[in-house]
């Protein structure tokens, strides 16, 4: 009887945090609304070189005056490009001669730590000094081709603008949304099938079928392109940022297919086939003939939900769940990542020469996720079948004795 | 022997994602306060760093001049 109340107290809080958890989600979004409308009006006052005063154009356009000259001393346009996480904004200062004076970063929604080495491979530098009357182009800076590529492309957005008014011309189309995708995304489309695949089948090689995704994966979606989901992507699909485009797609197309396979069938075949930072830790167990161990205690469970739910919030409320993604993965696969994370990515790879995946058994997110999703699939299940069941027990006798004389009918016809 | 290594994994790993977490809001909250670009380079520091340059490069007029006087 204890055991059956205390289970049942255990759901009530279970379906209390789920709820609880997506409102405060709903929340951290709406603040980080009003966040945005408060700190816009004064960021632009700091993009002016000489001038004194602004005066808005039209969109995306703006004049700086001096106080003695009637005459317009400078330009300010502002564009976006499409980054890792969603849309970048530029903002350019240009000179009337069409000479880039100033260039600042108005927001992003790259992880910080690939966005700063863009800043510090001197990318910005080099496009003072340009004019704008051609195409702006400097040379990405490799292992940050994404932000590299989204802050070229937001400043050329943002020079047309004063190109337009300055020359009577301009040289950007508005980037379509469809150019992202690359044939990696097709790749983890047919990896994903493969691993659907090799879940189900009895073959006696199943166990070397598995290893083989895990090295391609490890590879491909790892060393290659560093294209894992992460807690970030699960920011950017919950706050919408998909909506204006990515820069690559591969690591939202892993996520809705894990999601949706483990909502249909409650089975997560990304952890256990595709998973690129598993497959390295897989890899360093086979090394040290490490074994499994986890721990019970309900706090194990929850901590890694609470840390997850929080950097979601965060992510939500600054706009930018890239930057609040806290998973090895960036250090392991690309070395771009802040100096705690290199630590956390150094403790792993050390663990796992004697534990067999001890990220994976303690604070990955992805555990999180799927308890999340199985718990509320399980909940609307029970949901409906409650709701079917009171409709039975409503409905007259005569009519459930006639339903279950057709569904006898129909079996024998069978 | 397995398990207080996983348990102090477990520890240290925490510690580091609390700490990553923290600074990362720290630097969020600053960029909001501030109400300043994230990132922000203008010619004319960029022209101060070129005058630097110049000013430490060595003068090769001067010497040759202070040379000339020597030998004169």
């Amino acid at each position: 009887m204890k055991k059956k109340q205390r289970k049942q107290s255990k759901q009530r809080f279970e379906k209390l945090a789920s709820v609880g958890s997506i409102l405060l989600l709903i929340l951290a979004w709406y603040l980080g609304g009003l966040r945005i409308a408060d700190s816009q009006n004064g960021l632009l006052n700091d993009l002016l070189a000489d001038g004194n005063s602004l005066q808005a154009i039209s969109a995306g356009l703006y004049q700086g005056h001096s106080k003695s000259d009637t005459q317009a001393s400078e330009w300010i346009g502002i564009g976006s490009g499409i980054g890792y996480g969603g849309p970048m904004e530029v903002a350019l200062t240009v000179s009337h001669q069409g000479e880039i004076k100033r260039v600042a970063v108005l927001s992003s929604k790259d992880t910080s730590s690939y966005l700063e080495k863009v800043v510090q491979g001197k990318l910005l530098d080099k496009l003072l000094g340009q004019n704008i009357k051609t195409s702006i182009y400097v040379d990405a800076i490799s292992g940050a081709t994404l932000s590299s590529n989204a802050l070229l492309q937001a400043t050329n957005a943002a020079a047309d603008p004063v190109r337009k008014q300055l020359f009577g011309f301009t040289l950007t189309e508005p980037a379509s949304v469809i150019l992202n995708f690359r044939w990696l995304d097709i790749v983890a489309l047919l990896m994903f099938a493969l691993a659907v695949w090799v879940s189900k089948t009895r073959h006696p090689k199943k166990s070397a079928f598995n290893w083989a995704l895990l090295l391609t994966s490890m590879g491909l979606f790892g060393f290659y392109s560093a294209s894992l989901f992460s807690s970030s992507t699960m920011g950017i699909f919950a706050s919408g940022a998909w909506i204006s485009g990515l820069g690559n797609y591969t690591p939202l197309i892993l996520l809705l297919l894990s999601a949706g396979y483990i909502i249909a069938y409650n089975k997560n075949i990304y952890c256990q086939s595709l998973c690129p930072f598993g497959a390295a830790q897989e890899c360093l167990a086979k090394i040290g003939n490490a074994k499994a161990t986890t721990f019970k205690h309900d706090f194990f469970i929850w901590f890694p939900r609470v840390i997850l739910l929080a950097a979601l919030c965060f992510g939500g409320y600054f706009r930018n769940p890239a930057s609040f993604s806290y998973e090895p993965f960036g250090i392991m696969f690309g070395m771009v990542g802040s100096l705690y994370l290199f630590v956390l990515t150094v403790l792993v790879v050390i663990t796992s020469l004697l534990i067999r995946r001890p990220w994976c058994r303690s604070l990955c997110p992805i555990n999180a996720m799927t308890d999340f999703l199985k718990f509320n699939k399980n909940w609307a299940k029970q949901i409906s079948k409650q709701r079917q069941k009171s409709r039975s027990e409503r409905a007259p006798e005569g009519t459930i004795i006639a339903t279950q004389a057709s569904a006898t009918n129909r079996s024998e016809a069978l | 022997m397995r398990k207080r290594i996983m348990a102090l994994f477990y520890m240290l790993v925490s510690v580091l994602i609390f700490l990553q977490l923290g600074t990362r809001l720290k630097q969020m909250h600053y960029v909001q306060a501030s109400a300043k670009p994230l990132y922000l380079v203008s010619q004319t520091s960029a022209s101060a760093a070129t005058t630097q340059q110049e000013e430490q490069a060595i003068d090769y007029s001067k010497w040759s001049h202070q040379y000339d006087d020597q030998q004169q």
